[in-house]
């Protein structure tokens, strides 16, 4: 069974290029902004949430928080330009670590793979 | 009566004049000294024997009051004067000159004349604390008046003090209102509004009576005024301070916008065409390419919209001809784009790019056929009416449009053009704001100000 992903990434062309590179491993499910991450964690329950930090509304830091809220358990790597001071409130917030942009596919598949496991 | 009476009657006089604190003096006609006291040898800083029998005048008296006192001494000796008060100064064994104040009668005896009585009292550091005190009071008078601060003393009722800049900025005369005005200044309730500083102050927003409205700082005190207690206030403008600190604000929070636009937006869009690249080495897909390019393009928008907006911020404004800029705006669209009117107004060169974001804008997300530009003036302002006729924007949205971030339609861009419009024409002084267009579409309207010939 393919492991589930959800993607949080306001950016048109990096969610795009994120589907593009992960969907030929993982079940992706996108949400755009902080607070559609927050409703699509409770709907889908994901293996893994890749978060963007700065989004209009609801950022990154704060959806990470609500969503480990909800879920103590919950997987949440963070995805950002920001691997200085926001890169910190995100791993406060409860993210396992931080992909700075630009990433490589290898990067990208070897972070999800530490925490998802290579299957 | 036997001598030894007499003389323990002197002796009892001598030891009376002794005991005083001032200075008893006796000089016969020939201006001798006969007679003088413990405390005026005190002060000459000689022994009686070193006085007695000296001439007063040559001897003890300065140079430079020497024949005024002596023209004194004659006219007690002459009897052309029965008393004298008066200054003069006395030069000491130490050499310093010591100021006293004499009080001089003749001595007579059986109407005949034998010299002249004087009492004395040093003055030298009553005077020298006197003029010190002048000096500082002129001094404080100097400062006062040529503060910039407004400087009042009052109370509930009156004003007792006001300094020159107070009088330049404030109607004196007419105290009521101004007392009025003073008293809500500093009144406790009032001040609880105001958060105070360390310094006990309090800054706010006034407006002067000339019209004028500026920042101020109040400081106030209770304090003692010709034996009452009163209250002294002082306001200080410091507008230009307030208006560097928001322009400073603004710059910093501009330079942290620009900041972000190139780590975030140049970044995500360079991540995307990077991934896109390793993407079409992986499958030599054309797609990948196309894409590729476009993110290339949007980073190079995302910094010719920070170039626009910095060489605003770094330029003079100057006076631009409306039509001209717009012309040259709209020349590159293949659109029907309708412009009327003229004005001149005070702007720059990134006009064109103002314009230039909110037609693309237009022709992109309204689907309208047409674009009319209306460039009209009035009352000190230009104001340039976009027209489109397209589907119209939503109330909800005709705010959000002008935020960072904002991103709206299926081909939304960079998210960052109707911002920078926005912070360019306020940089410019003006103002933006989107209204319905009737039947349908929208108007975006800019009002700048204008440059009269």
């Amino acid at each position: 069974m393919r492991r589930r992903v959800l993607i949080v990434e306001d950016d048109e062309a990096v969610l795009d290029v994120l589907e593009l590179m992960l969907s030929e491993k993982y079940e992706l499910v996108v949400a755009t902004s902080g607070e559609e991450a927050i409703r699509m964690y409770k709907v889908t329950v994901p293996d893994l949430v890749l978060m963007d930090i700065v989004m209009p509304g609801v950022d990154g830091v704060q959806a990470t928080r609500e969503i480990k809220n909800i879920d103590p358990n919950a997987k949440i790597l963070g995805i950002t330009a920001y691997a200085t001071q926001r890169g910190k409130e995100l791993l406060d917030a409860g993210a396992l670590e931080i992909i700075e942009k630009p990433f490589t596919k290898s990067k990208l598949f070897e972070k999800i793979e530490k925490y998802l496991g290579s299957t | 009566m036997n001598i030894s009476y007499l003389y323990k009657q002197i002796k009892l006089v001598e030891d009376l004049f002794d005991a005083v604190y001032f200075i008893v003096l006796v000089v016969n006609i020939d201006g001798k000294v006969v007679f003088i006291n413990s405390r005026g040898c005190e002060v000459l800083g000689y022994s009686k024997k070193e006085v007695i029998g000296k001439n007063w005048f040559d001897e003890f008296v300065s140079d430079r009051v020497r024949e005024d006192a002596r023209n004194i001494f004659q006219k007690l000796v002459f009897g052309e004067v029965d008393a004298v008060y008066y200054k003069s100064q006395i030069i000491t064994a130490r050499g310093d000159s010591r100021t006293i104040q004499w009080y001089s009668t003749p001595l007579i005896e059986s109407g005949e004349v034998l010299g002249v009585l004087s009492s004395g009292e040093d003055i030298t550091e009553r005077m020298k604390f006197e003029r010190e005190l002048k000096e500082l009071l002129h001094t404080y008078k100097t400062i006062v008046d040529l503060t910039p601060a407004m400087i009042f003393v009052h109370d509930e009722n009156t004003i007792f003090f006001a300094n020159r800049k107070a009088a330049e900025c404030f109607r004196l005369e007419d105290s009521d209102s101004l007392i009025q005005f003073l008293m809500k200044l500093v009144s406790t309730d009032h001040r609880k509004k105001w958060e105070t500083t360390p310094r006990n102050s309090i800054v706010e927003k006034i407006t002067f009576p000339d019209g004028s409205e500026k920042y101020v700082e109040v400081l106030s005190n209770s304090i003692e005024y010709k034996e009452k207690q009163v209250i002294l206030t002082i306001i200080n403008d410091i507008t230009d301070i307030v208006e560097s600190h928001e322009r400073i604000l603004e710059l910093y929070n501009i330079l942290q916008f620009i900041n972000k636009m190139l780590r975030h937006d140049v970044l995500n869009n360079l991540t995307s065409a990077l991934a896109y690249l390793e993407l079409y080495r992986e499958t030599w897909k054309r797609d990948y390419l196309d894409k590729m390019q476009k993110t290339i393009q949007r980073a190079v928008r995302v910094i010719q919209s920070i170039r626009d907006f910095e060489s605003t911020l770094r330029g003079e404004l100057k006076a631009v001809n409306v039509r001209k800029v717009i012309e040259e705006a709209v020349s590159k669209y293949d659109f029907k784009i309708n412009v009327k009117g003229n004005c001149v107004a005070l702007a720059d060169d990134s006009l064109c790019s103002v314009i230039d974001n909110i037609v693309e804008n237009a022709i992109r997300h309204s689907k309208t056929d047409t674009i009319d530009i209306e460039i009209t003036s009035a009352d000190g302002f230009c104001e340039i009416r976009i027209l489109d006729y397209g589907i119209g924007i939503p109330n909800e949205l005709k705010d959000k449009i002008f935020e960072e971030g904002f991103r709206f339609g299926e081909s939304a861009n960079t998210g960052l053009g109707l911002y920078i419009v926005k912070k360019i024409v306020e940089y410019y002084g003006g103002e933006i704001w989107v209204e319905d267009n009737k039947p349908k579409g929208s108007i975006f309207i800019i009002r700048l100000k204008k440059v009269e010939n």
